[in-house]
């Protein structure tokens, strides 16, 4: 074992990565652009989302000329592959190599929660989309700004809703696995407070592929609507079973949060798609115009209709941007650009208002919708609004 | 009683479906004894084709044969240009069909993106069977249907035909096989195509059920091996009654035991590996 | 004439030695003073990665390469070493040593498990029975989520003392730590490789069945190398959890098992410094070329099966081979 040839191959290898890392983009500070780290899941089983929250992301700072008070801005895009330690291995990666001012990103809870600490350590802001409600709670960060609605903010008063359109008893079915479970307890106190019963609930394994033994025990005969906290994949195939099992029409179905997700889950879904209810943040038929102008553009770039995520991804480069612009551009001054973070007070999209509340979670206006057939096609339409909804963080705590 | 008949019919038909994935690599292993890991790739291959063809043409024979065959093409390239040079190497094999599955993995993320496509029913699987008041989903039925018909002709070709015997043969001894005239290169790329058809071929059947979506390669790959393992390596018989187990206990584990549902998949396994680990009809090795 | 010989014999001698020492030296130097002279902390992250992961590939090498059997379940290994002091820290307390020692108690506990089930078994059957034991363990860690977190895992490690004034805060401390370990690791595989034990592996990777001719307890000694590189694995398994400062099912999953066995693989199995070199190139491709394209999923899946078209020793294989050429050694 010739340990010299072994040295001086060891060294060949770190002067070609030094050099490798350090032409990809490190640049001498002087009147630097503002490098901003975008981390979300481009390949994997979350790709599909990563990769919309990307090009929302990239869209909305092209629209605005990459540029903010007269400074250049860069986009560090990164691949979390929706995994806590890859996700944490970019984040060091942006934060210690580019040396980003601010990050938009982290669309799965698992990683948020991962890189909390460190993030916290070095003092860089990130504006993040997770569903779990951890971050207006026990991991709060001064740093960190979650521009998604969690768990409890986007079932406890829709529970209500629902009960009060006269849907009295329902059957909840969740994936085994936290944020669905943190569902189900904003669900259930919200709907039994209204008067209420929640008549069985079901726990199918996280991406399970036969949802057969769980369909055939539903008790359809005992309640009004039938309440689904799956995403992804889970939708498409709980949907398309549940018709298969000719159950879909005995009783009319509920999604939680992205359930009915435009570009994602409801063309798979088909037909089998009518009908469907759903609660969270956007819908692309909405007519007001900025939604259209929106809808528009990202159809014309990336050849689909903007999902949930897609919009989220936007809301947070809309808030930093606001930031940065409120800040002339000098997002050094941590302290003044954190006060502008929070201060952050812009129309989404939908035409909502975008802020955050005291513990640094975005307040939204909850959508209401329902899938039916134009020109065709399923879409979401929506049927009502609930405005202004925070976290419930007193009541859930 | 018919909640019984439904249980019972959902664990077969979710058991045939493991079936035809299980045939494939069972055969491939048992018989060749090659370490092929990129059967999840296969699947998901095959489901993306079907996918697409099923979207232009409507005909779910056309979208069989056509992810059947480019998956069975798929297959002879692969044998025929990397894993015949790796015969009793199986660490080359994990790393060689390791990286196949990334690069299919990549390919599919391109061409496809990363949304997850289900293939369409066939137009005769749109209804639901009625079985007294409940119903049951047809396509299940067609499954169970198709998953016989291939066991029948997998058993009948291993069984009746000098083809089986040829090849056991030649796995045993390929030198002495070789001396008897025995075309061992011509069998053994055979027997590595017919086990990629059944691979591409689940993952047509597979498609409108299961889905494709990138992941699912790992995640079906890991049932296929669950399945062997409990079923026995190499043994079409193990396959068919390791899958049908295996399908009943996770519907009735599902039913009756809500919170064990992660592993009534790998509760069977486990029984297995601590009682007898060749499995139920393996070879004792 | 014989005196000048012998005089040149003499001198031609001292140069290699010191050559040899020079390397060593210069070797230690670098290592030691890598993070500080690297231009940036991310430098000292990846190699840290690097070093963990070469832990944990050394570890299996010894099982793979040098007993040739393929297990693709040390990732449940690895990751029992890695929830261990995590649920520790999280319910009790957070102390390195009582959380390090209780870690690898368990990687052995279940290496000892997984050993008694699979050792009899060989062949490539013994790659799936190992596959399956190994997501036994992962269903467990995902499944049990009042006590494991499920799928969140546990998170805020935090930084405890290893000992007095010497914190585990900040990169640079994770970095010495993953290096003290690799580089006992490191010692102690070569010591395993290099005995009579080590010897009588690489006897049964070749032929099983004259060992046990030779009359070898050839059962014992698979039996001992699995448990040694499942202790190992654990060994790296600790490391990471107080690195990353948090656990995940993921750290358990099939999907750490495979890479380890690809990177003893990739860098040449049943070579000393194989998995160290295997190690280093995925988690280059996965890092640093993944800044430069979306596509380095193909890149690292070509990388696979390129290495095994023209290098199927792995690199370090292929390279010895060369060297022996071009130094004239044995």
């Amino acid at each position: 074992m010739n340990f010299g040839r072994v040295f001086c191959i060891a060294a060949a290898v770190l002067v070609l990565v030094t050099a490798m890392l350090a032409l990809s983009g490190a640049q001498t500070p002087s009147k630097e652009p503002i490098k901003i780290g975008v981390l979300y899941p481009t390949t994997g089983s979350s790709a599909f989302q990563g990769i919309s929250e990307t090009n929302a992301t990239k869209m909305f700072y092209e629209e605005k000329r990459m540029q903010v008070a007269g400074r250049k801005i860069v986009l560090i895009s990164e691949d979390t592959e929706a995994k806590t330690d890859v996700g944490m291995t970019k984040t060091k990666k942006v934060v210690e190599l580019d040396k980003v001012s601010v990050i938009n990103g982290y669309q799965n809870t698992a990683v948020g929660y991962a890189i909390r600490d460190y993030l916290n350590q070095v003092g860089v802001p990130a504006l993040v989309s997770p569903s779990g409600g951890g971050f207006t709670r026990k991991l709060f960060s001064p740093y960190i700004f979650r521009v998604s609605p969690a768990t409890f903010q986007y079932t406890y008063e829709p529970s209500k809703w629902l009960f009060k359109k006269g849907y009295k008893r329902a059957i909840f079915v969740g994936a085994d696995f936290a944020a669905p479970r943190e569902c189900f307890r904003g669900f259930k106190r919200g709907f039994e407070e209204a008067g209420g019963k929640i008549v069985q609930d079901l726990w199918p394994p996280l991406g399970c592929s036969d949802y057969g033994p769980y369909i055939s025990a539903l008790k359809t005969g005992e309640a009004d609507v039938l309440v689904l906290t799956v995403w992804g994949a889970d939708s498409i195939r709980i949907i398309n079973q549940l018709a298969d099992y000719g159950m879909k029409s005995r009783l009319p179905i509920f999604g939680v949060a992205s359930f009915c997700d435009e570009g994602v889950t409801i063309p798979p879904m088909g037909a089998n798609a009518e009908g469907l209810m759903s609660c969270y943040i956007s819908c692309p038929s909405t007519p007001n115009p900025e939604n259209q102008r929106f809808v528009s553009e990202y159809k014309k770039r990336f050849n689909t209709l903007p999902g949930h995520l897609a919009y989220l991804a936007y809301i947070a480069a809309q808030a930093t941007y606001e930031a940065m612009d409120k800040v002339k551009g000098n997002v050094e001054d941590k302290e003044k650009f954190l006060d502008a973070l929070r201060k952050v007070n812009f129309t989404t999209p939908m035409g909502a208002k975008g802020y955050f509340d005291e513990k640094q979670g975005m307040v939204y206006d909850l959508l209401l919708m329902q899938v039916k057939k134009a020109d065709g096609e399923y879409h979401n339409f929506e049927i009502d609004r609930l405005k202004g909804i925070k976290d419930p963080v007193n009541i859930f705590p | 009683m018919e909640t019984w008949i439904i249980h019972i019919l959902n664990g077969v038909s979710f058991g045939m479906l493991l079936f035809l994935l299980a045939s494939g690599l069972t055969l491939i292993f048992g018989l060749m004894n090659i370490v092929n890991l990129s059967h999840g790739g296969y699947y998901l291959l095959g489901a993306y084709i079907a996918c697409t063809v099923m979207t232009k043409t409507h005909n779910f024979l056309l979208a069989i044969l056509s992810g059947g065959l480019s998956i069975a093409a798929l297959g002879l390239f692969m044998e025929r240009f990397f894993l015949n040079r790796l015969h009793k190497k199986p660490l080359a094999q994990v790393l060689l069909t390791i990286g196949f599955t990334l690069v299919f993995a990549d390919a599919s993320l391109i061409i496809w993106g990363g949304v997850p496509y289900f293939v369409e029913k066939p137009a005769f699987c749109l209804r639901p069977i009625m079985i007294g008041k409940s119903g049951f989903p047809s396509y299940r039925l067609f499954v169970i249907g198709i998953g016989t018909v291939v066991g029948l002709l997998l058993w009948l070709f291993q069984e009746r035909t000098r083809v089986g015997t040829r090849v056991r043969a030649a796995v045993n001894d390929e030198e002495i096989a070789r001396a008897l005239g025995i075309n061992v290169r011509f069998l053994f790329t055979v027997i590595f195509t017919l086990g990629a058809f059944l691979a591409g071929l689940s993952g047509v059947m597979g498609g409108p059920f299961y889905g494709a979506y990138p992941g699912a390669d790992f995640e079906i790959l890991l049932l296929t091996v669950v399945v062997i393992i409990v079923g026995g390596l190499g043994s079409l018989r193990g396959a068919l009654v390791g899958s049908l187990l295996i399908g009943l206990i996770d519907n009735f584990g599902k039913v009756f035991f809500p919170q064990m549902a992660m592993f009534t998949i790998y509760l069977p396994m486990v029984i297995i590996l601590a009682w007898k680990p060749s499995g139920l009809f393996g070879a004792e090795n | 004439m014989e005196a000048l010989g012998a005089l040149r014999g003499g001198e031609l001698r001292r140069p290699m030695e010191l050559r040899k020492l020079l390397a060593y030296f210069f070797t230690a130097a670098l290592l030691v003073l890598y993070p500080f002279i690297v231009p940036s902390q991310y430098f000292t992250t990846l190699a840290t990665q690097v070093l963990i992961f070469s832990t944990f590939s050394m570890g299996l090498n010894l099982l793979l390469g040098y007993t040739g059997m393929a297990s693709l379940g040390h990732g449940a290994l690895f990751g029992a070493g890695a929830y261990v002091p995590a649920l520790l820290s999280k319910y009790v307390i957070n102390n390195f040593w009582i959380g390090m020692s209780t870690g690898l108690l368990m990687a052995l506990l279940i290496s000892v498990v997984f050993a008694l089930i699979a050792v009899r078994i060989s062949g490539v059957y013994f790659i799936f029975i190992t596959l399956a034991l190994g997501q036994v363990i992962w269903a467990l860690v995902f499944g049990w989520k009042s006590v494991t977190g499920g799928d969140e895992g546990i998170t805020g490690l935090g930084s405890p003392l290893v000992w007095p004034s010497f914190s585990l805060s900040g990169g640079n401390q994770y970095y010495y730590l993953a290096l003290l370990f690799f580089l006992i690791v490191l010692m102690i595989t070569y010591r395993v490789i290099t005995s009579p034990f080590g010897h009588a592996m690489v006897g049964i990777r070749e032929n099983e069945s004259r060992m046990r001719a030779l009359g070898f307890n050839v059962w014992r000694c698979k039996f001992i190398a699995f448990v040694v590189s499942g202790v190992i694995s654990g060994l790296a398994g600790v490391i990471w959890a107080y690195y990353t400062g948090f656990v995940n099912p993921r750290d358990a999953s099939f999907e750490r098992s495979t890479e380890a066995v690809l990177m003893v693989i990739l860098g040449g199995s049943g070579t000393f410094l194989g998995p160290v070199v295997g190690t280093t190139i995925i988690l280059i491709i996965k890092n640093i070329v993944a800044i430069y394209t979306k596509r380095w999923l193909f890149v690292l899946g070509m990388a696979y099966i390129l290495i095994i078209l023209f290098a199927s020793k792995g690199v370090m294989g292929a390279l010895k081979g060369r060297l022996k050429g071009l130094l004239g050694q044995t």
